[in-house]
């Protein structure tokens, strides 16, 4: 399937204590399908809104022409009602602080996406959720999730975020809480899963070491795109 | 879809305060079923113990006093009856039997009635459990929850048992020796606490003459609903009065249901005031989970599976809050039912009938249905709101 990305005319403003404040500014922007892109960029540059615009939790400012599309799929006109069924199908999410539901074990965190659409958890689906903790090094997937260290929960986070072979990878800043050697180690599996689950993956971080992982990458200033340290990047 | 995981988490993390607040709720929705039971067996207690004493014809003065001392063995103050009104009664005809009755003294805490054995059989009606009726003055029936058996001899003392509680030495023993000779059988009402004597040896016993012949009550069972009329307008003369006792009970009921409505309608305000703190509690507690509800919909979860979400939560504690309080009701209505048959002997039976049932499901029903408002505030805020809160 066709997972290009297309962003055209896209604005996006918060109200906040000093009135309407326009956070994102980006007239164009084209990514491949399949391709593995960091973004960076100061505090408060717009790093997080965006990425909540291209899963279709937030949209953009109305205007003529503005447009969010991975492939045939055109967010801004999706009602909301349909914008949750699309994140749940195409898009995985991880989060800094893993935002993992620390009462309940890693299997029913992982597999807590899919008690959105199923009563009754199809075996295939516990399978694959069992089979991607095992492939993320986690051993003890029936335990709390509340009693792992920071790293494992990032694992877990992760193993949740591709259970439904998700076309779109997003990650807020997923090494920033962690320590040296469990950021190295969820940067390569992230990398591995995104490669071999064949997910887009953007990436908002400062971490060099997983800016140097990626195909792209491009910085953020004051809600307006600039190119990164690579050129090939379509923007203006 | 299945909120149930979800909710399973979510318990955990809360269980303490699920928990509290479904007690409170129980404990506020068991007043309502309790008084409803309490009422519903006194009621039928105090109408099985008044069975035997269909017109009973005392002194001028309470009627209620007369029921009360007779039937439940109340210590009243009963004037004594003119000399010869027995002997009027029988005269009377019409009549299956009639006995006289006194009270005055006891055996520790059961009180003493002299009468004679047509009382004790109802007219040859109800034999004894066991032993033989009083032949002579110093011989005694007991009912069946006195501690004395066949055979012991007891001296009892003077005054009421009402007096004794205020007695600290006890009150003083009688001179007069009594024997047990029989028992009555269990009736499940305060005559299975009394010891009944000869009415003769009462009056041997205060033998000052000034009571002798005479007797407090006159219980009478006519053999027909006319007779009954009949006498019961005959006694009610100048110094003597005769009442039926289920009339008096009516009344008194009366006044209980009166009671009881007034005590529902309170109870039903504290069972309303907890669902509605418990409804409060229910938009803090959607209020507290801004961040899980915003991490949901980033993961992919609908409008329909947070409201559904919070509307189980809120109302699965709503609901089991008002069930618990209709177990706890029955558990409070019969534990002050087992109090007042140790108090007064009266048998009280408490069971759940339909109504206290469908009253706790309406209150279930309502929490379920108020519980939509915050399943609805839960879900009409937009994913960015959630986001923006969170």
């Amino acid at each position: 399937m066709d997972n290009d990305l297309h962003l055209r005319n896209i604005r996006y403003s918060v109200q906040d204590g000093s009135g309407v404040r326009r956070v994102l500014d980006i007239p164009e922007l084209d990514l491949p399908g399949g391709a593995l892109v960091g973004i960076y960029g100061d505090s408060g540059s717009g790093k997080t809104s965006l990425l909540n615009l291209l899963c279709g939790l937030v949209l953009p400012d109305p205007c003529q022409g503005c447009e969010i599309r991975w492939g045939e799929d055109e967010l801004t006109v999706m009602p909301e009602g349909r914008r949750d069924a699309w994140r749940g199908r195409h898009v995985g999410m991880i989060f800094q602080d893993f935002q993992l539901f620390p009462h309940l074990s890693a299997m029913e965190n992982v597999l807590l996406p899919a008690t959105f659409r199923h009563f009754s958890i199809p075996e295939d689906l516990r399978d694959r959720a069992r089979d991607l903790l095992r492939r993320l090094g986690i051993r003890r997937t029936e335990a709390s999730t509340g009693v792992f260290s920071r790293g494992e929960q990032q694992r877990v986070a992760m193993a949740r975020a591709v259970l439904f072979r998700p076309s779109v990878l997003l990650a807020d800043e997923p090494t920033a809480s962690l320590d040296r050697s469990n950021a190295q180690l969820v940067t390569d599996e992230l990398v591995d899963l995104a490669r071999s689950e064949g997910c887009t993956l953007l990436v908002v971080t400062h971490e060099q070491v997983m800016h140097g992982r990626m195909d792209r990458r491009f910085r953020l200033e004051r809600g307006r795109l600039l190119s990164g340290l690579d050129d090939a990047l379509k923007v203006k | 879809m299945n909120p149930f995981l979800f909710l399973r988490g979510e318990f955990r993390r809360s269980w303490g305060g699920a928990l509290a607040l479904a007690l409170v709720l129980a404990f506020a929705g068991s007043l309502s079923p309790a008084v409803s039971m309490m009422e519903r067996s006194i009621r039928s207690g105090m109408a099985q113990s008044a069975d035997a004493f269909d017109l009973l014809i005392g002194a001028k003065g309470s009627a209620v006093d007369l029921v009360l001392g007779a039937v439940y063995l109340r210590p009243e103050p009963l004037p004594l009856l003119p000399f010869g009104t027995l002997e009027n009664v029988k005269a009377h005809g019409g009549l299956r039997w009639a006995a006289p009755l006194a009270f005055g003294d006891r055996w520790r805490n059961f009180p003493l009635a002299g009468t004679s054995s047509e009382l004790v059989t109802l007219g040859g009606k109800r034999p004894l459990a066991s032993g033989r009726m009083f032949l002579n003055s110093d011989e005694a029936v007991v009912g069946a929850g006195v501690p004395l058996k066949e055979g012991d001899s007891f001296v009892p003392s003077h005054g009421s048992v009402a007096e004794a509680a205020l007695d600290e030495n006890g009150g003083r023993a009688h001179a007069h020796e009594f024997r047990v000779v029989g028992r009555m059988p269990a009736t499940g009402t305060p005559w299975d606490r009394a010891i009944v004597v000869p009415i003769e040896s009462l009056w041997s016993m205060h033998g000052n003459g000034a009571g002798e012949g005479r007797c407090s009550v006159v219980v009478a069972k006519p053999v027909t609903v006319a007779d009954a009329y009949k006498l019961r307008a005959a006694m009610n003369a100048l110094e003597t009065q005769a009442v039926f006792s289920g009339e008096v009970l009516t009344r008194l009921f009366g006044t209980l249901e009166q009671m009881h409505d007034v005590m529902l309608l309170l109870a039903s305000g504290a069972q309303a005031a907890a669902l509605a703190a418990a409804l409060v509690s229910g938009f803090f507690a959607v209020a507290m989970r801004v961040r899980a509800m915003a991490l949901l919909r980033a993961l992919g979860a609908s409008h329909g599976f947070l409201a559904v979400s919070v509307w189980l939560m809120v109302s699965g504690v709503m609901f089991v809050g008002c069930l618990l309080g209709l177990g706890l009701g029955y558990v409070m209505a019969s534990a002050a039912s087992a109090w007042i048959q140790t108090e007064t002997g009266v048998a009280l039976t408490v069971s759940l009938s339909m109504k206290e049932v469908l009253a706790a499901l309406a209150a279930a029903g309502c929490g379920c249905l108020a519980a939509f408002l915050p399943a609805w505030f839960a879900c009409r805020r937009t994913a960015g709101e959630l986001l923006r809160s969170a």
